[in-house]
């Protein structure tokens, strides 16, 4: 609530001729902050469940998040079972049985011992119950445009669901995106030929070729049944898809979390817009589920996350059909040498869940 | 409700008759007494201060407030001299025989006119006055300063004085010797104003047209006071024209202003009307498409009824209307759940006053009041499936009753008030096809009551004590639910022990306290004094924000049987001394100022929707020290002032409270803390007709919390804060100019117009507003700074008036 009044004194000034501006400012910021930051995720379907591991950073544009390499990662359950992980990437830990998942009525909970030998454990997390999805389906946006006029050019992605009617219900609701790419390896003009602009592609030499897109920014969609406890969960925005003249593939997520996860994801969602103005909130502490076991000084940032998942596919047929002319990625030229493996973490041959075509 | 009334009036009619025997005792039949009111010939004001004098005798007063005096003579022929500095001195014949009335106007002094224009009390009043952290400034010096957009504020030249700050430009409120805004008192004619801003702050509510004058008490504050920690803003509407119609208004760039003011019966009754309005949103529709639905308008009425039945009976009516809409094309109401395109804000305040004062007898007066306020404030989303309306607001019905005596050497009041308030929390009301559930909070039923006595001793001719003492009771009423959470636990749902139910009209929690105030006054001599104030308050209702600045849409709440009310102990010392025949006046003061149940919250508090506020807030303490200088010349061509103000203003909650507020334990500075402040002020008269006025503000910049590292989350970067508002935005400073130009000063002419041509920013600082973070990596740094004033600002604005005085 609090951010939109920045646009509105913004507008006031503009109405009333001032001019604002924005500068850069040295702000004096402290750099001392290298706390172990953890971000666990563990749900009832295959594939979700990892652990990255990452040091924080001074708030600076330069400062790097760096992994947090070499520890040990295990979840224990309520009967003791310790389900091993593995670091399959810098700072990525995946379990080492890639059929893992939370079970109903489960609780788990996260241990890791990094390399300078300290132990962290969150709190116990029970899987919570399952809220269905009703149905996930698209609408169409137009934009009234000067040249070309009204077209469509984005669809909108929807989710309607039943809330259940108990209290206290919370949702995160996400995405994954998957393509078929036709070239493994891109690569610019010389010595491939073509001048420096034109892009070579080596076709993938496993033919489908699925790659994963995940959202990367802005991506927390939160909800809770406070004001609309028992109703319907209606028009719930997922994603927009420009309307790009292929088939799109949708797999949307929404997650039944706890309140403590819940919180968590709105502190952070709270935090990382607020923007220093005079409507925002007063700073707020990230408070997460993990504890160092023998310091409670070493401040650790996360939160172990065990959600229930209900997962529908969605397959958007985008029709050339008044299609704008949007920028749908570049144009490549196959090279007709040689062809370049489908791998790599976000590629595979294996066809995603719910692609029946 | 009618009985408490009934018992209430009933209570003031038997301390009336009391009155009336005491002072009929007072009476010495050997003498009669001259009373009246000494007022401006042109804007018909009373007079505060001015001197009347009866040569053969050697005797003589001065007025006070209201422009009243009164003097007791022996029968005789006498001459009454009356003078005040800026004005000619004009002397009348009374032969007196019996007690007499004498009203009178005095003409400025043309050599003077306009000159005059940083004080409207007597010169030596600073001196002479018993009380210390009280500043008086009239509409007449208001209209000096220079005005953002040429628009006159009252509450934006308050900011001038000493001592009295805000977060920043365009917000709402202001902050007095370390009080957070709602600390303040804000009456309008007696009736207290809840929220005092247009247009989120950039102008404040009260319509320049209809203002009289502007009393600010931020040290000793009189027992009459009460219900704030911090200060009384005390503003005075001007009182209708019994003798002569006129029409005034103004033109200027943000709003337009008309008003009429009428005798109805001649000498008898009398009416006014003033309203003002900004309509200039259709500058949006210029402006690109994704600002073009962009509402942002405000207007306000101002009414005042005077019926003045005898000499000694006054009776006037004041009513005010203020409404304040915006509308933003698109925003997202996340805290309240809802994902909306586009939604609409309004606020309204409408007060009413009835007040009946009656001049008993030698300088002898009884006052009672009858006054209604109501807020609300409104936001509201149209998309259909998620369409809502929510509402907030707070009422007030208040009766007043005071009683004043005046003697050579004792200035006596007492009196009662007694309050009743319903605060209505948000209550959020879905649109027909939406999927919302409606929200109901339940209203809170409070009521306070409040005795006070207090008298002015002038017990040697350098000695006088200002002594007053006020008991307040407190009742908040049911329906209520309250829980009681267990011993030193965070109060949570999941801590309550237990859950009692209390009825409609039952007591769920008293809360009851004596307010001393005590101020001193010793002159080492004739130009010097010193003075010690010392003040308690208690507040027993309070804004719930926990934002930098306040949102005009913020609900209020009362105290229960978990939030305490604040209580703040004040005390002030003080030196003023005026030089060369009161031309320069000297002050300089300090005040140490503790708070408890300072209001804070925890971390991320959902303050809109939660129905037991006392699991959001967290009472802590605060803690308010400072310095405040002031150097004033009051006459010549060349006037102004230049004051420096050291003020420190901390907060600090227990340390309990670490797992749900992010620096609890230790102090922080709030959100105001500016140490350091230069002010100002100066009017130089280049003619007649012509004067040029200019001010300069400097403070600190107040402080911030800024990012002490970094982490990512599921793509976001999430900023992290260890502290709270232990940084500092940039500095502030800014210079203004005006040039006011008057061709008819000495009001001749039927139609008087005068234009206002002002220059804010004159050097064009970019003063940051705000400062953010931005971890974009095509930019090469990662902190801005916004500036919304950042650049001169001329504007124009013309005044008119046409007839009386």
């Amino acid at each position: 609530m609090m951010k939109k009044f920045l646009p509105f004194l913004l507008y006031a000034s503009l109405l009333i001729g001032i001019v604002s501006c924005i500068t850069p400012f040295e702000a004096e910021v402290p750099d001392d902050e290298r706390s172990l930051t953890v971000q666990a995720y563990l749900s009832n379907i295959v594939g979700d469940t990892r652990v990255v591991l990452q040091r924080a950073a001074p708030f600076t544009t330069q400062s790097l998040l760096v992994s947090e390499i070499g520890a040990q990662v295990w979840v224990s359950d309520l009967e003791g079972s310790r389900i091993e992980f593995s670091e399959v990437e810098r700072g990525l830990y995946l379990p080492l049985d890639p059929g893992f998942v939370a079970l109903q009525n489960g609780q788990y909970t996260l241990n890791i011992n990094t390399r300078d030998g300290k132990s962290y454990r969150s709190t116990a997390e029970r899987l919570p119950t399952l809220v269905p999805i009703e149905k996930v389906y698209r609408e169409p946006r137009f934009e009234d445009r000067i040249v070309e006029g009204l077209i469509q050019t984005s669809w909108d992605v929807l989710l309607d669901a039943q809330d259940p009617v108990e209290l206290g219900n919370y949702y995160r609701w996400s995405w994954v995106h998957y393509l078929t790419v036709p070239f493994c390896q891109i690569v610019f003009g010389p010595p491939f030929g073509g001048g420096p602009d034109r892009l070579n592609g080596y076709p993938c030499c496993d033919q489908p070729c699925y790659e994963k897109v995940v959202c990367t920014q802005n991506c927390l969609n939160l909800g809770r049944d406070a004001l609309i406890n028992g109703k319907k969960l209606s028009r719930i925005f997922i994603q927009t898809i420009p309307h790009c003249i292929t088939e799109y593939y949708v797999e949307v997520q929404q997650r039944s979390i706890s309140q403590g996860a819940y919180d968590y994801w709105s502190t952070v969602q709270q935090l990382s817009a607020n923007t220093g103005g005079m409507f925002d909130v007063a700073p707020a502490a990230v408070r997460g589920n993990i504890r160092n076991l023998s310091d409670p000084q070493d401040k650790v940032y996360g939160y172990f996350e065990v959600s229930n998942v209900a997962e529908v596919g969605l397959f958007l047929d985008r029709t050339p059909q008044g299609a704008a002319l949007l920028f749908c990625g570049p144009t490549v030229t196959p090279f007709p040498l040689g062809c370049f493996p489908c791998q790599g973490l976000n590629r595979s041959t294996v066809k995603p869940r719910y692609w029946t075509k | 409700m009618k009985h408490r009334y009934f018992k209430f009036l009933l209570l003031l009619c038997v301390l009336s008759l009391f009155m009336a025997d005491l002072s009929a005792q007072g009476n010495r039949p050997q003498f009669f007494t001259i009373y009246g009111t000494i007022g401006d010939s042109i804007s018909g004001e009373p007079l505060d201060g001015a001197a009347v004098f009866i040569p053969e005798k050697k005797i003589g007063t001065y007025t006070d407030k209201k422009g009243f005096y009164a003097i007791s003579v022996p029968p005789g022929d006498f001459t009454i001299r009356i003078s005040l500095l800026g004005y000619n001195a004009k002397s009348l014949p009374i032969k007196v025989d019996q007690n007499k009335i004498l009203d009178a106007v005095i003409i400025k002094d043309q050599k003077f006119l306009e000159e005059v224009t940083v004080t409207s009390s007597r010169p030596e009043e600073n001196i002479k006055s018993t009380e210390s952290g009280v500043s008086k400034l009239s509409i007449r010096s208001i209209r000096k300063i220079p005005a953002f957009m040429g628009e006159i504020d009252v509450v934006r030249s308050l900011q001038m004085l000493p001592g009295v700050s805000s977060v920043g430009e365009g917000t709402t409120g202001i902050n007095v010797r370390g009080g957070s805004i709602d600390q303040n008192l804000v009456l309008m004619d007696d009736a207290p104003v809840y929220n005092s801003s247009h247009l989120f702050g950039f102008f404040s509510v009260f319509n320049p047209d209809a203002v009289r004058d502007v009393t600010l008490y931020r040290g000793g504050i009189s027992a009459q006071f009460a219900g704030r920690t911090s200060a009384v803003l005390d503003v005075k509407l001007k009182d209708p024209d019994l003798d002569k119609r006129s029409i005034y208004g103004g033109i200027g760039l943000v709003s337009n202003r008309f008003g009429i003011e009428m005798p109805l019966i001649k000498n008898k009754l009398a009416i006014s009307l003033a309203g003002r309005g900004s309509f200039n949103d259709f500058l949006f529709k210029l402006g690109p498409r994704s600002i073009e639905n962009t509402v942002a308008n405000f207007y306000d009425l101002t009414g005042k009824v005077l019926f003045k039945p005898s000499e000694k009976t006054r009776l006037t009516y004041t009513g005010y209307y203020s409404y304040d809409v915006f509308k933003l094309p698109s925003d997202s109401l996340s805290s309240v759940d809802v994902n909306a395109s586009s939604s609409t804000f309004k606020y309204r305040t409408f007060n009413q006053t009835l007040r009946f004062n009656w001049f008993l007898k030698d300088k002898t007066s009884l006052t009672f009041s009858a006054v209604q306020s109501r807020y609300l404030a409104n936001t509201a989303a149209q998309d259909s499936s998620i369409a809502f309306d929510m509402d907030s607001g707070i009422r007030l019905r208040s009766l007043k009753g005071r009683y004043f005596s005046e003697t050579d050497k004792n200035s006596f009041s007492f009196g009662a008030e007694a309050n009743s308030y319903v605060i209505t929390p948000n209550q959020l009301v879905p649109g027909p096809f939406s999927n919302l559930r409606p929200i109901t909070i339940q209203e809170e039923f409070a009521r306070e009551l409040g005795v006070f006595i207090e008298d002015e001793w002038k017990l040697s001719k350098r000695f006088s004590m200002l002594a007053g003492l006020r008991f307040s009771y407190f009742q908040r009423l049911g329906p209520d639910t309250i829980f009681t959470y267990r011993e030193n636990a965070i109060r949570r749902d999941e801590n309550v022990s237990e859950t009692t139910l209390i009825d409609k009209g039952e007591s769920s929690q008293n809360y009851s306290g004596v307010e001393p105030r005590l101020s001193l006054k010793y002159e080492l001599n004739d130009n010097t004094s010193l003075k010690m104030s010392y003040n308690r308050m208690r507040q027993y209702i309070q804004l719930i924000s926990n934002t930098t600045a306040a949102l005009p849409t913020a609900r209020w709440g009362s105290s229960d049987r978990n939030i305490n009310p604040q209580v703040a102990d004040q005390v002030t010392l003080g030196f003023f001394k005026n030089i060369k025949d009161n031309k320069w006046e000297t002050s300089a003061e300090v005040y140490y100022k503790l708070t408890e149940g300072f209001p804070d919250y925890k971390d991320l508090a959902d303050l809109q929707f939660s129905r037991n506020l006392e699991q959001e807030v967290i009472q802590g303490q605060g803690k308010a020290y400072g310095l405040e200088l002031m150097l004033r010349k009051n006459t010549g061509f060349l006037t102004g002032w230049l004051s420096y103000t050291f003020a420190r203003t901390l907060i600090k909650v227990d340390e309990r409270f670490e797992p749900i507020h992010n620096y609890a334990g230790a102090w922080y500075p709030a959100n105001y803390d500016k140490p350091h402040t230069v002010n100002a002020m100066m009017n130089y008269r280049m003619s007649r007709t012509v004067t040029f006025s200019a001010n300069f503000t400097y403070s600190t910049g107040r402080p911030g919390t800024f990012p002490a590292g970094k982490f990512e989350v599921n793509g976001n970067i999430v900023p992290i804060f260890p502290d709270r508002n232990l940084q500092r935005i940039p500095d502030y400073h800014r210079l203004d100019l005006a040039l006011i130009i008057d061709p008819n000063p000495d009001r001749v002419k039927k139609i008087q117009g005068s234009w206002i041509i002002s220059i804010y920013n004159v050097y064009s600082r970019n003063n940051a507003y705000s400062i953010f973070f931005d971890l974009n990596p095509a930019l090469q740094t990662n902190s801005y700074k916004l500036a919304i004033f950042g650049s001169v600002f001329p504007s124009l604005t013309y005044n008119f008036k046409i007839g009386g005085r």
